[in-house]
């Protein structure tokens, strides 16, 4: 498996995700796991770590040995230039049945490896370029990732949400994809809750709809000038987001956390009273079900790949701001409302399992494999 | 052996998405568009071509059935399309139907008050008689609840009879296909025969049903072989056409299946009135506790099983004195939000377990939908001076 990162070593939901499907997928192959050595790699008994040289990742402005000035922008396709050509050398000598990468971060060093030993690949696709840049993508990362979904054998994509983007942005024939979903270790939370709180957690990009959310969060002010909206992350977005709550008169109701570290994004998820997930394009939005895993209900956007498999949520159009604010004053005013949701979303988790999405995953593997 | 069918023709008026902001702003409750579509395509799907078919039987082969037909209906009938009532009238007009009395708006109106079924089953007696110069004999309340309790309030009201499930718990060894009588009470019992009911009403159309597909003469031959005096068949009317679509051959079933009961000299059709004149009860059954119809529990738990419902039904419950107070459009409105659906589409049996197979909803979920009636309720005690502010 080609990843990207893994966790502790992970800044988003990509190395968590890696982490608990290769956990689950362990019973039924054995694997070697691939990452850019950056600041180190952790060790786990289910699966051989094997570290690949890197560039650091950091953040902003670069100067590389050459006195040039590098941006981000030709920062990221120079590390993964580096993956590929670094892999090729550290699998040489390891035996291997097939090819299985995550994102178009991969996707250059996966095909470098298929290239070399001719062995089939799947390509998981949890975000596209399309959905990250809210729908003005990055010609580079663009032209990775489009090179790489049309050289993959097979594709794995998170939601017939993103499936279908693939079709239509992609021009990637339909059978050439599966879907398997997304799932969440278990969260437990025993604290106490607030009566009021909304809470937002994840990236602060364009594509996550809180524009929006700001919007509906007036709203609902406007009728109960007693909620509070946490928004816990960072992201691009944040000066202007923070901008908009004061321009929306909202400031003193609106809290923004930046970074929040793991400890406390459990405490977060359970002590809140709601959890709204109002992204304009979301390929899975796992931070739902993590909020519903600790006993808190859910507003989720109709934008996103998690509505495709969970039920005991309310779901409106992020663009909706009235009907949304409608459901969050709903949630907060109706007991019996909070409740059910709290309750029967553990149903929904019963049925969405890691477990259950390596199992999926395995059959795409012999598939592949004619097995 | 008598056929007794009972068809029940019911539409309720769907609420339409009502939201916070809505309360103490808007008292317009009701999705008209979409109880105007949904008249209509069941008018032309289901009633009409029924109605067409079952005066053809009636001349042709002397069929005789009954149907309860709830205020609520009418009303939808006398904005959305008339033919409908035209076309019932004419059915009523031949003698062959007999009509049942229920609650007008086909409600959960005997679990809020005594005093509040009585009204609505008169309203319901004043319409049938306007429409359809009646008065029924025969009592039916919404979705077959039945107890004891509502064999007495019949009883009071001048009811002969009551009609109910011929669930197996409460008859035991007993079989449904006779006349009982209520404890308590001097009301004279017909119990559904749901297997036979079933075979049309769900079955009918199932490849994986091993009786499938299933054929005029093989009912008729059930009906023939069936021990007993009286096969009540009581289903919903919109089987015809709308939840078995016409591609399913319900409607060249229902059209041959009396030249197949003819061929057995022992079947009859009866009207649900000549059914009670007729037989005598065989015995008495003790029904404490309610049942009904709904689903494989045969209990209230699909109008009032989870939380949700049971808080919304509280919460109207409690404004009973005061909006019999006010009166006019409030009693009104009231008294539609306590039809049976809107509680109904607030059920989360199947729905939470991700079992879809036989869920239908006027909303997306069970929690828009008490979300949307708790708005409502909200903006009544806005009307009823109970709140002062949203």
């Amino acid at each position: 498996m080609i990843g990207w990162e893994l966790p502790p070593f992970s800044t988003g939901g990509l190395g968590t995700h890696c982490y608990s499907l290769t956990k689950r997928l362990s019973k039924y192959v054995s694997i070697f796991f691939t990452m850019p050595n950056r600041k180190g790699v952790p060790s786990y008994d289910f699966m051989e770590i094997i570290p690949i040289p890197s560039p650091s990742l950091g953040v902003g402005v670069y100067v590389t040995a050459d006195h040039k000035v590098h941006y981000m922008s030709d920062w990221i396709p120079h590390i993964i230039d580096v993956y590929a050509k670094e892999i090729v050398k550290a699998v040489k000598n390891i035996d291997f049945d097939l090819i299985h990468s995550h994102d178009w971060l991969t996707a250059p060093a996966a095909m470098a490896v298929k290239k070399l030993t001719g062995k089939p690949w799947i390509y998981t696709v949890h975000s596209t370029e399309w959905d990250r840049s809210g729908g003005s993508p990055w010609p580079e990362a663009l032209a990775v990732e489009t090179e790489g979904l049309r050289n993959a054998d097979m594709i794995i994509a998170v939601s017939n949400r993103t499936k279908n983007m693939l079709i239509e942005k992609y021009g990637i024939p339909p059978e050439k994809i599966r879907v398997v979903y997304n799932a969440t270790e278990p969260i437990t939370y025993r604290g106490r809750k607030y009566s009021k709180m909304v809470l937002y957690l994840g990236r602060l990009t364009v594509q996550k709809g809180l524009y929006h959310f700001l919007h509906a969060a007036k709203l609902v002010l406007e009728k109960d000038p007693n909620v509070l909206f946490v928004i816990a992350g960072t992201g691009p977005d944040e000066d202007y987001l923070i901008n908009l709550s004061i321009e929306l008169g909202i400031h003193n109701n609106v809290v923004f956390t930046g970074f929040v570290p793991d400890e406390e994004v459990k405490k977060l998820y359970g002590s809140a009273s709601l959890y709204v997930l109002p992204s304009k394009s979301e390929p899975f939005g796992i931070t739902v079900l993590e909020a519903m895993s600790a006993g808190t209900p859910v507003i989720v956007s109709k934008q996103t790949g998690v509505s495709e498999v969970i039920r005991n949520c309310i779901k409106v159009d992020f663009w909706d701001t009235r009907l949304m604010a409608s459901a969050i004053l709903e949630v907060l005013n109706y007991p019996s409302l909070m409740e059910s949701l709290r309750a029967n979303g553990y149903k929904d988790l019963h049925r969405i399992t890691w477990e259950d999405s390596a199992r999926k995953t395995y059959n795409v593997y012999r598939d592949v494999l004619n097995l | 052996m008598i056929i007794n069918f009972y068809f029940q023709v019911h539409q309720p008026f769907r609420l339409r998405r009502y939201t916070f902001f809505d309360i103490g702003e808007n008292h317009d409750y009701y999705d008209h568009n979409k109880n105007k579509e949904i008249f209509l395509r069941a008018a032309r799907k289901c009633y009409l071509p029924t109605n067409r078919l079952l005066l053809d039987l009636i001349k042709k082969h002397n069929v005789k059935v009954s149907f309860s037909i709830p205020g609520t209906f009418l009303e939808q009938a006398e904005m959305y399309n008339k033919d409908v009532i035209q076309s019932f009238q004419e059915l009523v007009d031949t003698g062959n139907v007999s009509l049942l009395n229920e609650t007008y708006y086909h409600s959960l109106a005997f679990l809020v008050s005594k005093q509040e079924f009585v009204e609505q089953v008169k309203m319901h007696k004043k319409i049938t008689r306007k429409y359809f110069n009646k008065q029924p004999v025969v009592l039916r309340n919404t979705e077959a609840m039945y107890s004891n309790a509502v064999a007495k309030v019949a009883e009071e009201m001048g009811f002969k009879a009551m009609v109910t499930e011929g669930w197996d718990s409460i008859l035991g060894w007993r079989s449904p296909n006779y006349m009982y009588k209520a404890k308590g009470s001097n009301v004279k019992l017909l119990t559904r025969n749901y297997k036979l009911s079933d075979d049309i009403g769900f079955r009918f159309s199932t490849p994986y049903w091993e009786e499938y597909p299933l054929t005029a003469d093989k009912y008729a031959m059930w009906l023939a072989s069936s021990p007993g005096e009286v096969i009540n068949l009581f289903l919903d009317y919109e089987t015809f056409g709308e939840h078995q679509w016409p591609e399913t051959g319900i409607f060249e079933f229902l059209r041959h299946l009396p030249i197949e009961v003819a061929k057995h000299k022992h079947l009859e059709f009866a009207t649900i009135d000549e059914v009670v004149h007729t037989l005598e009860p065989k015995d008495e059954i003790d029904i404490p506790h309610f049942l009904s119809w709904a689903d494989i529990d045969r209990d209230l738990s699909a109008w009032l099983g989870n939380n949700m419902q049971k808080s919304a039904f509280e919460e109207i419950k409690k404004l009973e004195p005061y909006v019999k107070e006010q009166g006019g459009k409030v009693l009104e409105d009231w008294r539609k939000l306590l039809t049976s659906d809107n509680y109904y589409y607030m059920c989360t049996k199947w729905f939470a377990d991700g079992d879809i197979h036989k869920y239908f909803n006027a909303y997306d979920s069970p929690y828009v939908a008490y979300a949307n009636f708790m708005n409502i309720v909200r903006d009544l005690k806005h009307r009823l001076g109970l709140l002062t502010k949203a």
